[in-house]
Formats: structure tokens, C-alpha cells, sequence
């Protein structure tokens, strides 16, 4: 621990001075530590070598990129992208007015045609089926809307045949 | 921060307001300004060359998607920062992903790094890599957790003051200074046999 006011080695102190965060006061009791620690002094100069060599190593992978043409592509890119943007805002853009039209459109014609087609009466369009019987008779028809059936009765019963029956 | 275009000076607060208008060459501007900045931090935090200039142009990208929601609380260089911080970190959790790339967890701060697993499969790293200092540079920035390799990235390259770094990468001052007390610790265990080395 590089402390400067007791000369022993302080860490944090030391990671501070790096940063060039201390006091001038703590500077130069740092700096007087320093010359008397040589393990503190071997710390900052790995670490200043090392920041210096990351510095060189990024500079030299930054001299190997072609800007300009990094620079070209982005900015097609972009154009592109606020091409199709464009495109789809034009087309949502469209719907926000399509849309309501053509519900509109669809709700006037649903009520034109309830109110003005003309009502066709509920008369019979086709007799299906119909037979006569000695005591009934059955005619089956359909209109639009449902098939009815029509049962007539004989009130002349015949009393014979009630007998044979019993 | 401010540059010349059409002999004209722009500070920054100005080109935010020409971006937003949809003015394309602000956006070249933009881009001419920052690229090598982002380049370098990006390079930094990945340490690769060709996923660094993807991730450059992501950043713009993004900038130009979303320039519309950028209120100004905080400036254009730190809100770039924080959009390249976000975009390296994604980028490691790919590779993470699809290689099981040597990784150290972003909620780790003690600074010990997992061990190496032994892969056959080339590394971003290893396609770049040629001299043995910058092995040695990059094995030594691996080794350091990605929340403090970006902290001291920022430090070291940028020169950021800890109140930028805390506002580039949303954290808090005093987890600034112990990231950069930690990765600078695990640094000097790393070139510690190096330095030894060079003694001798």
C-alpha cells in the first residue's frame, strides 16, 4: 500500500496516480515513494508499457482499415434502409386511409341493400309432395324461408272400417 | 466536438439537430467524425479487425434508426459510446454461443478468468494475431472481465474521465474506480512473469 503520508505502498493510491487523479500534494509524496520503492515503480511502468502497447497495437489495427470505403458502405446502408423504410411508410400510409374507406364503403352498401331491395312476400315457391287419404291429407310445400307442412282431416269417418278394427 | 464540411465549422449539438431533420450529409459527417474513434473501442473491447468494423457500422446504423429518440441528456459521444459498449458485449456473447469462445462473466468483478478451454476452431483473435506482443496484449486483455477490459479500454484508448465512463457505460462512479483497480490488479498478475522475464 502506497500511502504518501506514510510512505508505506497503497494500491488504490497508486492505481489513482495512474490516472493522474491525485492532489498535487499526493503527487509528490507519491513521486517521493516512488523513488524509494522499487517494487511500486516496477508496477507502474508494466502497466504503463502495457497501456502504451495496447495504444500502439489499436493505433496499428486502425492504420490497416480503408475508412473511406467503411465510411461508403454505411452510408449505402443507410440510404437503403431509409429506401425500404420509406416504401413501407408510403404503402402504411396508404392503408391508414384504404382501410376506413373501404369500410365505409362496405357499411352504405350493407344498409343500401336492406333498406331500398324490395321484400319478396313469404308465399309458397314449390308444392314437394302431397297425397289424399281416406281420413287426412298431407301437401308439403317450401317457401324461402322454411318447408311447411298442411294436414287436412276427413270428419266423414268411416264407421266400417272403425269396426273391422276392433 | 466540432468539424468542418462545406467549409462550414458543426458542433456536435448542431449535427444531433441536422441528423434528426433527415440531412444526409450529417450523417456522413457523423460517421467521418466517430468512425475512428468507435473503430478503436470496438477494437479494444473485441480485439478483433473485421468484427470491429461491423460493429462500427451497426453503431451507425442504429444512430441513424434511432437518432429521432435521442433527447440529448446526455452528449452524441457518450450516447455513441454506450451504443458501441452494447454492441461489443453482444458481439463477445455470440461468439460465446457459437464457439464457446474463452469468456469471463460480465457479472464477474474479482477478476478471475475461466479457464481457456482447448479449441480447434480459429479464435477472432487468432486470425489477426501475428506478433508475439500482441498476443501478449490481447492474451492479457482476454484474461480481464469484459465489464473491466471495457473500463480500462475506455481509460487507457479514450482517456474517458471516470464520470464519462460511468455515463458511456450506465454504471456507477465508484464501480468505475473498482473496475479499474481490478483490471489493473489482474493486469500486473498477468505481466508480473513477464516483466520477470525481462529482468533477467
Amino acid at each position: 500500500m502506497t500511502n504518501p503520508y506514510s510512505n508505506a505502498c497503497d494500491e488504490a493510491l497508486l492505481d489513482r496516480y495512474l490516472d493522474g487523479d491525485l492532489s498535487a500534494d499526493e503527487k509528490a509524496r507519491m513521486e517521493a515513494h516512488l523513488e524509494g520503492c522499487r517494487q511500486c515503480r516496477r508496477q507502474v511502468a508494466a502497466i504503463a508499457a502495457f497501456s502504451q502497447d495496447l495504444r500502439d497495437r489499436v493505433q496499428q489495427a486502425t492504420d490497416s482499415v480503408d475508412f473511406m470505403a467503411l465510411e461508403k458502405q454505411v452510408l449505402n446502408k443507410a440510404l437503403r434502409q431509409r429506401r425500404s423504410r420509406g416504401g413501407l411508410s408510403t404503402f402504411i400510409g396508404s392503408l391508414k386511409y384504404t382501410i376506413p374507406a373501404a369500410a365505409t364503403a362496405g357499411l352504405l352498401l350493407f344498409f343500401a341493400y336492406s333498406n331500398y331491395m324490395p321484400k319478396t312476400a313469404p308465399v309458397p315457391s314449390a308444392i314437394i309432395n302431397s297425397f289424399t287419404g281416406s281420413m287426412s291429407s298431407v301437401m308439403i310445400f317450401e317457401t324461402p324461408e322454411t318447408r311447411q307442412t298442411i294436414l287436412w282431416y276427413n270428419e266423414d269417418t268411416n264407421t266400417e272400417s272403425e269396426q273391422d278394427a276392433v | 466536438m466540432s468539424k468542418t464540411i462545406q467549409n462550414r465549422i458543426v458542433h456536435d449539438e448542431e449535427l444531433v439537430f441536422q441528423l434528426q431533420r433527415g440531412d444526409e450529409w450529417a450523417f456522413q459527417l457523423l460517421v467521418r467524425r466517430f468512425r475512428k474513434k468507435i473503430f478503436s473501442i470496438a477494437f479494444g473491447i473485441t480485439l478483433n479487425v473485421e468484427e470491429s468494423q461491423d460493429i462500427v457500422q451497426e453503431v451507425f446504423l442504429q444512430v441513424y434508426r434511432t437518432i429521432g429518440n435521442f433527447r440529448g441528456d446526455a452528449s452524441l459521444s457518450t450516447w455513441l459510446h454506450r451504443i458501441t459498449v452494447n454492441r461489443c458485449l453482444n458481439w463477445k456473447r455470440r461468439w460465446v454461443r457459437r464457439f464457446k469462445w474463452p469468456h469471463v462473466s460480465t457479472d464477474s468483478t474479482d477478476g478471475q478468468p475461466a479457464a481457456e478451454p482447448e479449441s480447434d476452431l480459429p479464435t477472432p483473435e487468432t486470425r489477426v494475431v501475428s506478433a508475439q506482443t500482441r498476443q501478449q496484449i490481447d492474451n492479457a486483455l482476454k484474461m480481464l472481465p469484459d465489464q473491466a477490459r471495457t473500463v480500462f479500454v475506455f481509460r487507457e484508448l479514450d482517456g474517458l474521465s471516470y464520470e464519462e465512463i460511468a455515463d458511456a457505460t450506465g454504471i456507477k462512479l465508484g464501480t468505475v474506480r473498482s473496475r479499474l483497480f481490478h483490471a489493473r490488479r489482474r493486469l500486473k498478475e498477468i505481466l508480473q512473469p513477464l516483466v520477470e522475464e525481462e529482468e533477467k
